[in-house]
């Protein structure tokens, strides 16, 4: 069944193309400084992107996506400065990411542990990935030819090149174009994703795993499946990190990392997949304007900003916002058609 | 033969890392089904007491004394403030803990700085045989991390406080029809479970020192052991920490410490696939 | 012919208690059943060791020849069984045409599925409700939506449990319709209380108490069968 389009799935798609519009024609006023501090954004926003989905829309709270994050960038990393080819190194960014999400989600999800040893669980994982590349700073830790350099991580990537064209290589406005649309094809894929049948059955896990089941589709098989493609996904946001800043280091992995991921769905909402885009610009924004400001510890702020969406506005700001925005049209219909003030109330579902 | 007895020796060694870690946090999710991702916090915060103590010219022991009242008043406050209202909301629970963790590193950050502080403890060595010599603290360390569990697991099994303890968990609504003040017992078990991993932080700080993202593999580690403890939280912490703390105890050996600690994850994740409720049960095998 | 479903000495305790006691069960192809029994005679436990909601202690069960003891509950599904359990058990976040789409689209194609989705909701007369969600319907109209999944899964062997409860008279017989209408394609095992409706139905009826199978036959038997009117029937025949 592919349901029409709703209200909530057309607003965003007008949100997005109107931002689009703008973000397309930043490069055009704005310096490189700018769009470096955007194409960030986005990178955060992809990964965001790969937590949010499965955490509102199947239920599934996976705190561990910096690992594929990690190993998106580092396989680029790795890749690109062996062979110089940087086409397979992304390709390697998003592939080598799902091969890990198989093998650890086979064993997580296929074993049955409930959600919340699954939030644990994955989050254990990020530890335990960051802490083994920390001590890979002996110089003889190599791959290929490069050193891994532990704590250091490792500078002077390659950029990105033309797949088609290896003798010229993208810059700043060109990786900036780049990333953004990586992150509205990704939004796109997960907004298709979710209407065909395979999205379907996510949501009904989300609703209820036990009448899935019932139904004669295989939870289990269905949760591997997003864990992986989200995976890739996250991946995808490391190789594109990795290209940014040619730059891949532990701190990508670490809880402070997985953490914002986390914080960017939450402050954006997870129930739609425009408020963890939403959120990660929001809290990136202030992150980095706290931190330029000098007010030190990034961290204070974000442990705030955890308890304060726990406890004050659980389900985020894109629905808090539409929300008010259908009560102000509401209002705005009312006082356009006073002699029908008794029905229309505006709301929509 | 000393080879054995240093090899024997790293493993019990090893195997109370994981029970000094795991208990504070099997009293708190263990008996309360409360996810505390602050737990390593907690415990970096017991080892900053210890280094309190050391400032302020305490014997070591005091120190010690002193990070188990300091952590567990600041965990019975974490559960005025914040835990009370999250009951019953497990992902609440996570995501606040998780936040609480993220402003104390900050704080500690913030006020002390980030670099790594020494406690030092004066005790000696004993040697064995003529090559190898063993630390005098790391065996206080060894007695320590069991006489705690077994003291949680005595007190909650044959204490009147126990008993009512865990009749709380298990059914509050009904306990506190009895006439049980249902919120008293879950600001001491919080309080109790803080204390445990302040004691294990001052009992930390003087091998690893003190820095406040010291948390982070702390509570990584006590995850593991009390998750795939399963449901018995005090056999289960023993048992999780006999096997993860065997593993780490061989791997550390045999090549190098976070080899050790890669081969706990994934031999944990390993078990959790055909035993998802952990090793022990309450109702054992159906 | 052999049987559709068969058990083999199935049980399942718990701690203590036996909730289901040796019970050897058969059900034919295309037949009509219904399991009475007072509350806690073990018949919800039944049910879900059938759909491998829940495993049994000992015991075997057998659906079409093959030995389904040990399957997921998805496979069982595949196999052709469908339940609805005692509580409403659908997708509450999702739109009643949704719920009934996911069943029928788990064995037939997006061709197909849209034309079964059609047919239960003009059978079930939900078709002005199909866009609402299931979590905002009445009761009684979430049990339609459940019964609706099983009916777009067109199993072989169908489950219901209590069916009619919280239902009005006139629901309850059109309900009774309905079973006699899938009972055409399938085979169907009712669980109920209400002694009218299994009357209605008109079926092979098997007595469960204390987790055994206490009495089998048509319905007048039973209600003449002493035993079974000292353990169960007591107050309802008086």
């Amino acid at each position: 069944m592919t349901p029409k389009l709703s209200t909530t799935e057309i607003a965003t798609l007008i949100i997005l193309a109107l931002a689009s519009v703008a973000i397309l024609a930043v490069p055009k006023f704005a310096g490189l400084s700018l769009q470096l501090d955007l194409s960030i954004i986005f990178v955060y926003a992809i990964l965001a992107l790969s937590m949010g989905f499965m955490w509102g829309q199947v239920g599934m709270l996976s705190f561990g996506q910096t690992v594929f994050f990690g190993i998106g960038g580092y396989s680029y990393a790795i890749f690109a400065l062996n062979t110089g080819d940087t086409t397979t190194a992304m390709l390697l960014a998003i592939l080598l990411p799902m091969l890990v999400a198989a093998l650890l989600g086979y064993f997580i999800i296929y074993g049955g542990i409930n959600d919340i040893y699954f939030a644990v669980i994955t989050m254990v994982a990020t530890i335990a990935l960051e802490k083994a590349v920390r001590a890979t700073s002996d110089p003889r830790i190599k791959i290929g030819d490069v050193r891994l350099q532990g704590q250091n991580g490792i500078a002077a990537l390659p950029d990105l090149k033309v797949p088609w064209n290896p003798s010229e290589t993208l810059f700043v406005t060109e990786v900036y174009y780049l990333i953004f649309i990586a992150m509205l094809l990704v939004t796109a894929a997960y907004a298709l994703l979710l209407r065909a049948r395979v999205g379907r059955v996510l949501v009904g896990i989300r609703e209820n795993e036990q009448r899935i089941a019932l139904l004669g589709y295989d939870p289990r098989r269905y949760k591997l499946l997003i864990f992986v493609i989200s995976g890739g996904v996250a991946g995808l946001a490391g190789g594109l990190y990795a290209v940014w800043g040619n730059f891949v280091a532990p701190e990508m992995m670490n809880l402070n990392a997985s953490a914002s991921v986390v914080i960017n769905v939450l402050v954006g909402g997870k129930a739609s997949l425009l408020g963890p885009l939403v959120g990660t610009g929001i809290v990136q924004s202030l992150t980095s304007w706290l931190g330029s400001a000098g007010v030190g510890q990034v961290n204070v702020v974000l442990g705030l900003i955890l308890i304060a969406a726990v406890q004050v506005f659980p389900q985020g700001v894109v629905p808090m916002v539409s929300a008010i925005c259908r009560w102000g049209l509401g209002h705005l219909v009312r006082l356009a058609q006073p002699s029908r003030r008794a029905s229309a109330t505006g709301g929509k579902q | 033969m000393y080879d054995a007895i240093i090899f024997l020796y790293q493993i019990l060694f090893s195997i109370s890392l994981f029970i000094l870690i795991s208990t504070g946090l099997a009293v708190i999710f263990g008996m309360m089904k409360v996810i505390n991702l602050a737990q390593g916090e907690f415990i970096m915060l017991g080892a900053y007491f210890a280094l309190l103590g050391e400032v302020i010219g305490l014997p070591f022991i005091l120190s010690v004394v002193l990070a188990m009242v300091g952590v567990g008043l600041f965990g019975v406050l974490v559960e005025r403030l914040l835990i009370r209202f999250l009951y019953g909301r497990l992902t609440d629970t996570l995501l606040a803990t998780w936040g609480l963790s993220l402003l104390m590193i900050g704080a500690v950050t913030t006020f002390l700085g980030p670099q790594v502080a020494g406690v030092s403890v004066e005790t000696g060595r004993i040697a064995v045989g003529e090559v190898y010599s063993i630390s005098v603290y790391n065996l206080y360390i060894i007695l320590v991390a069991f006489a705690a569990l077994a003291s949680c697991w005595a007190l909650w099994r044959y204490t009147t406080f126990g008993m009512i303890a865990r009749a709380v968990m298990a059914n509050p609504g009904m306990t506190s029809a009895l006439g049980v003040d249902c919120h008293r017992y879950y600001m001491l078990t919080f309080g109790i479970g803080s204390a445990i991993s302040g004691l294990a932080g001052a009992m930390l700080a003087p091998i690893v020192g003190t820095q406040p993202t010291m948390g982070g593999l702390y509570v990584a580690q006590a995850f593991v052991s009390v998750i795939t403890g399963g449901e018995l939280p005090f056999l289960g912490t023993l048992l999780a920490g006999g096997l993860f703390g065997t593993t780490n105890g061989v791997l550390s050996y045999a090549y190098s410490q976070v080899i050790g600690e890669i081969g706990v994850f994934l031999i944990a994740i390993v078990l959790l696939r055909f035993l998802p409720h952990g090793m022990t049960s309450q109702k054992g095998r159906s | 012919m052999t049987a559709l479903l068969e058990t083999r000495d199935l049980t399942r305790r718990f701690g203590g208690v036996t909730a289901i006691d040796n019970v050897n069960f058969a059900v034919d192809h295309k037949e009509l059943r219904c399991l009475i029994g007072s509350n806690g005679a073990g018949k919800s436990t039944f049910f879900k060791m059938l759909t491998a909601q829940m495993p049994p202690s000992t015991g075997r069960i057998i659906f079409d020849n093959r030995d389904i003891t040990d399957l997921e509950p998805s496979e069982i599904a595949r196999l052709g069984i469908g339940i609805k359990n005692q509580v409403p058990d659908v997708l509450d976040g999702m739109s009643v045409e949704e719920n009934i789409w996911l069943a029928a689209r788990s064995r037939v194609g997006r061709e197909g599925a849209l034309s079964v989705v059609e047919d239960t909701l003009a059978l079930l007369d939900l078709r002005v409700r199909r866009k609402d969600l299931v979590g905002n319907l009445a009761h009684g109209q979430r049990q339609w939506v459940e019964f609706g999944m099983v009916i777009a899964l067109a199993p072989r062997l169908a489950l219901l449990d209590e069916p009619t409860a919280g239902m009005t008279a006139a629901e309850t017989i059109r309900t009774a319709e309905l079973i006699a209408e899938l009972n055409k394609t399938m085979a169907v095992i009712v669980v109920e209380h209400d002694m009218q409706f299994i009357r209605r139905l008109n079926a092979f009826v098997t007595v469960f108490h204390q987790g055994r199978v206490l009495a089998e036959g048509p319905m007048h038997r039973i209600m003449e069968n002493e035993e079974v009117r000292n353990v169960y029937l007591g107050r309802d025949a008086a």
